[in-house]
């Protein structure tokens, strides 16, 4: 209602009373309490940061430097190989699949008869030329892959590049063999090796993991030779064990990527949060830490862990010790200063990679150990019963696990060996009594020589994880006849997967 | 009728419509009276401009950056000058509380200021300078308009107030502090495990202003619903506003600085 009376005026005020009203009426700075407890958040948490923020103008300085001492010497254009692997890459021919069959590149480890295929067969025929200079890049000690250090953290182009050509040998040497040409194959496998070792001429874990992936597949090949096309003369074999001796040295190469990827990844992190370089690939999780980004505060601290937990894991790594992922989560935790996402990121990589390192060399051991084995069956038209029996004049000594010190054992496995059909998915055993030569593994249990691949029927969910090669019994037998005996023991995994007995 | 400050009469047909006119012919009452005291347009850009922070937590966007930059700044701006407008336009601190006040915001600015890469964090970071002003001038404001309520006159009580009054301010944000710090030691990349101890002191500071902070607000509310005179007495018919009278309120040299008089204060 409108006042139409004379104006009255308001009870005279106490001054109080506004006070008093303006305190009582507190609706409005409510809701301004929403973005000032924000800001004393962000002041909370800018009190437990600021303490480790640094100027990555200056770091960047130093690790500029240090990453620039790491730039290998020039190589005589004829001295290098990474030139003989870029004409390889240019001359090699693509694998022309036919629909529903599968690329030989796919399985290396696959049954001969796979090999048998014409198109595999032309493949390897189309890629002489590649094949060659592969070779002539593989005869070469000196590989400089021309990467350019200044762009920081990032995958280097040739690697998968490398990863065909590995494959290519791969096939070849499977090829090779098939047909009677061991030391063709011999050849091809020792290729393989050199060239991952020259892929990981370049101090970063992306190219050591290629390493490991490459000296795998071409350990597989060398399995899967002894497996289906058994050499059978002492010149093969012999030709086999100087090929599979290629130098690993699991501790210099972690040591050398442990140095490597610190002076790549301390001056990617500097010159990202500086603004010089953006990161590319995998690290682009480091933009956060650019200028402009909330998160920019944070750089002191992930560069701070960063490098304390590399240092401290070339320590550890240089007195013989490999850390387990579980260790170098528990190693960030202790130099963790604030976020260290970076840290627990690399230290997973490293342990999980630096594990490969380890089984590639104890693998290496195991191949010539089971290798001298087939040297002594040839010689004397028996198998060993035990590997001293091998010592002094196939073996200086029986060799020693690398995660732990104790001798290679034998055993003799009345199951065999798993074929698992890739089309139907069905396993199938052979081959029994073969013999299992193996090393503990990381776990350091006895696993009955049981590992953690396919060849086993068991794949990855049981805990098995030996460092086996399997040599083929006397007496072979092809995949899908039955085997006599029986399984040495029943895994667990197969109590439960057994058919109940019928009760009357 | 259109007189704010008089209660409306009983209607004893309804409680609850009794109950609901006379909480809205408080309301009016207390902003009538509150205008006297406020700086209005200042606080009702204040207002508006909360939004544009929530831009803040949106960080998919250039524009939105600038946009959480902007709206941030000016918010802290505003935040500064309504408060610092109350503190020194409308109430008057001891030289004690004065040094006090300096010195506690010479140490926060002190350490925002000072620390490395905080201009690079994003466009609104400078913001940051001026928030933590706005919150210690609140405190400072909230703090002399508490112990005129209460008649604190004596130097210590206003001081341990003041420090009460920013420890009840802050006590969401040491909640919410300590509750992200508890709870992100479970992602261990982001929480060192030295980060994570601390979530305890913190929850425990936040524990202590969420006391200090129901026991400051009943006692003062208390206080300051009897300086205005909504504190039912025995006896009373209601139908005027209770002990509202000028004749009540002790006359203080401060009064006129309180509340100066206008010429609005004829209402029409």
């Amino acid at each position: 209602m409108v006042p139409s009376g004379p104006q009255t005026a308001p009870p005279a005020p106490d001054p109080r009373e506004a006070l008093a009203a303006w305190y009582l009426r507190r609706r409005h700075r409510g809701v301004w309490l929403l973005p000032l407890t924000a800001a004393l958040v962000v002041f909370v948490g800018l009190l437990f940061l600021r303490g480790m923020a640094g100027d990555p103008q200056t770091n960047l300085r130093a690790s500029r430097a240090a990453l620039l001492a790491l730039v290998p010497p020039d190589v005589p254009t004829g001295e290098n190989a990474a030139d003989d692997y870029a004409l390889a890459d240019k001359a090699r021919v693509a694998y022309v699949q036919a629909p529903g069959s599968l690329h030989p590149y796919d399985s290396p480890k696959a049954d001969s008869s796979r090999f048998d295929n014409p198109a595999v067969q032309t493949h390897v025929a189309n890629n002489a030329a590649a094949i060659q200079h592969l070779y002539a890049g593989a005869a070469k000690t000196r590989c400089n892959w021309g990467v350019d250090y200044s762009l920081g953290y990032a995958r280097p182009g040739y690697l998968s590049q490398q990863d065909d050509n590995t494959w290519l040998l791969c096939v070849h040497a499977r090829v090779a063999a098939h047909a009677g040409d061991h030391k063709a194959a011999a050849k091809s496998c020792e290729a393989s090796y050199k060239l991952a070792e020259h892929v990981s001429a370049t101090p970063l874990l992306y190219c050591a993991n290629r390493f490991s992936t490459h000296v795998e597949c071409a350990d597989n090949v060398v399995q899967s030779i002894v497996t289906w096309d058994t050499p059978t003369t002492l010149d093969d074999l012999a030709v086999y064990r100087k090929a599979v001796r290629q130098r690993r040295d699991p501790q210099a190469m972690a040591a050398r990527i442990l140095a490597g990827d610190k002076a790549f990844g301390l001056y990617t992190v500097d010159a990202v949060a500086a603004g010089a370089i953006r990161p590319r690939g995998l690290t682009e999780s480091l933009d956060r830490l650019a200028p402009g980004k909330g998160a920019s505060l944070l750089y002191g601290s992930e560069r701070q862990s960063l490098r304390a937990v590399i240092d401290e894991m070339a320590a550890s790594v240089s007195r013989g010790e490999w850390l387990t992922r579980a260790q170098a989560r528990d190693l960030v935790a202790r130099h963790q200063t604030g976020p260290a996402t970076l840290a627990l990121e690399a230290m997973s990589a490293y342990a999980w990679n630096f594990e490969s390192f380890a089984q590639s060399e104890e693998r290496a051991r195991t191949i010539d150990a089971g290798l001298a084995f087939l040297q002594f069956r040839v010689t004397y038209g028996r198998d060993a019963k035990l590997l001293d029996e091998l010592v002094p004049k196939f073996l200086a000594a029986v060799p020693t696990g690398v995660f732990h010190a104790a001798p290679l054992r034998l055993t003799v496995d009345p199951r065999g060996v798993a074929r698992t059909d890739l089309s139907t998915g069905k396993q199938s055993w052979y081959n029994s009594g073969t013999i299992r030569i193996y090393a503990l593994g990381p776990n350091g249990k006895d696993d009955k020589g049981y590992s953690r691949d396919g060849d086993d029927g068991h794949f990855s969910q049981h805990p098995s994880d030996d460092t086996v090669f399997r040599v083929p019994p006397m007496k072979t037998s092809a995949p899908g006849e039955k085997t006599p005996g029986k399984p040495h023991r029943v895994l667990p995994h197969e109590k439960t997967s057994a058919p109940a007995e019928k009760t009357p | 009728m259109n007189e704010p400050w008089r209660y409306p009469p009983s209607v004893p047909a309804s409680r609850v419509a009794n109950w609901w006119r006379r909480r809205r012919a408080e309301r009016k009452r207390l902003a009538y009276a509150s205008a006297r005291f406020d700086l209005r347009w200042a606080r009702w850009l204040l207002t508006l401009s909360v939004p544009l922070t929530a831009a803040n937590f949106l960080r998919s966007h250039p524009a939105l950056d600038w946009t959480a930059a902007v709206g941030t700044g000016v918010f802290a701006v505003l935040l500064c000058l309504y408060f610092g407008w109350l503190l020194f336009g409308r109430l008057q601190c001891s030289l004690l509380e004065l040094l006090v006040l300096v010195g506690f915001l010479g140490h926060v600015e002190g350490l925002v200021l000072t620390t490395p890469r905080l201009a690079s964090m994003s466009p609104g970071s400078w913001a940051l300078a001026p928030l933590l002003a706005g919150w210690v001038l609140y405190g400072a404001v909230v703090t002399l308009a508490q112990a005129r309520i209460l008649a604190l006159e004596r130097p210590v009580p206003r001081l341990l107030l003041l420090a009460a009054n920013w420890l009840v301010l802050a006590t969401p944000a040491l909640i919410v502090a300590g509750v992200l710090l508890r709870c992100g030691g479970q992602f261990e990349a982001m929480v060192s495990p030295d980060m994570a101890a601390w979530s305890t002191p913190l929850l425990a500071a936040g524990g202590v202003g969420c006391v200090l902070f129901v026991w400051l607000s009943v006692t003062t509310r208390r206080s300051a619903r009897e300086i205005f005179g909504l504190v039912r007495r025995k006896g009373h018919s209601g139908d005027t506003p209770k002990g509202a009278s000028s004749d009540a309120a002790p006359r203080d040299p401060m009064d006129a600085r309180l509340c100066p008089r206008r010429p609005a204060d004829v209402h029409p």
